[in-house]
């Protein structure tokens, strides 16, 4: 299983980021690299990558807010 | 000396002071948005710092986030916005609804990353430099920040003496293990930004957005351009 975070570093702690789109559903088939969700923050939006290839599942929901590091899915 | 200049001339004559000799291109509606995406596409394999821009000017629409569209009163009240003549588009960078249309200039610039994780503050700075700069030229002091009651607000709005000028928006990709930054933003040269607050607000208040938008915290360039 591999987890999918939220990218560290590109913004300070303080500002809030939401997830803002999945782009697969829960259970469906990725591919390494391609981009499973969009995070927003400052008006910003960021492409996520698959680190994995496999099926994906989904951890949290779409405007949810979340922090660097944190986990927002998995891919087994 | 702008007495004499239509206002068409003058928001040339910005485009022209942000990037000299650069065409405005006339666009409508979704292609002009995905437009953008096509920057990012002619940048793939190319090396950190090389750059795209666009200057354009769309028909009138309303231009939404992939967020708001998924909202579930989305497709109801964007109909009833294009039954008023107002189409809703969706854009793939951040914030949340703005107006396009004559009178609104707007410019894009992709830019190929130094930094292979950019962050939002760095690829602004660059981008909100490009417009402050542009609007100097033509005499015009503008600086950056948030504007408590303008729609689609962020730190980044281009202001004009407490007043939201111009609102910006980015979006960052990963293509080919470079990071590519696109930002993008909306400069009201002519027109009424009251009303186009009103719009955003009717458009949003429809959804179920609760908010409480200023319209007086907009203003447009033909409003503090000095005229003698």
């Amino acid at each position: 299983m591999t987890e999918i975070r939220v990218p560290e570093g590109q913004w300070e702690t303080d500002q809030e980021a939401a997830l803002a789109t999945w782009l697969y559903a829960d259970g469906e088939a990725v591919s390494t690299g391609v981009t499973v969700c969009e995070i927003m923050v400052e008006k910003t939006s960021f492409e996520v990558p698959a680190p994995a290839g496999g099926v994906l599942a989904i951890a949290i929901a779409e405007d949810d807010v979340v922090v660097p590091g944190q986990i927002i899915g998995t891919i087994t | 000396m702008n007495a004499c200049l239509s206002d068409q001339q003058i928001l040339i004559n910005l485009a022209d002071a942000i990037c000299s000799g650069h065409e405005i291109e006339k666009c409508c509606g979704q292609v002009a948005i995905d437009s953008d995406d096509q920057l990012i596409d002619e940048l793939v394999g190319h090396y950190p710092g090389d750059s795209r821009l666009r200057i354009w000017e769309n028909q009138q629409c309303l231009v939404t986030t992939k967020r708001i569209a998924r909202l579930s009163d989305f497709r109801k009240s964007a109909n009833r916005s294009a039954q008023k003549g107002w189409p809703v588009y969706v854009r793939s960078t951040g914030g949340t609804t703005v107006v396009h249309r004559p009178g609104v200039l707007n410019v894009s610039l992709a830019v190929v990353s130094n930094n292979s994780e950019p962050r939002p503050d760095e690829s602004y700075a660059e981008f909100t430099k490009l417009l402050v700069s542009g609007l100097e030229r033509i005499g015009i002091e503008a600086t950056t920040g948030s504007v408590s009651g303008s729609y689609c607000d962020g730190r980044f709005n281009i202001c004009v003496a407490g007043r939201k000028l111009a609102g910006t928006a980015s979006r960052i990709v990963r293509r080919e293990g470079k990071a590519i930054h696109l930002c993008h933003g909306s400069l009201t040269v002519y027109g009424c930004p009251r009303k186009d607050s009103g719009l955003v607000s009717h458009f949003e208040n429809g959804l179920g957005i609760d908010q409480c938008l200023d319209p007086t915290s907009h203003v447009s360039l033909i409003e503090v351009l000095p005229r003698f």
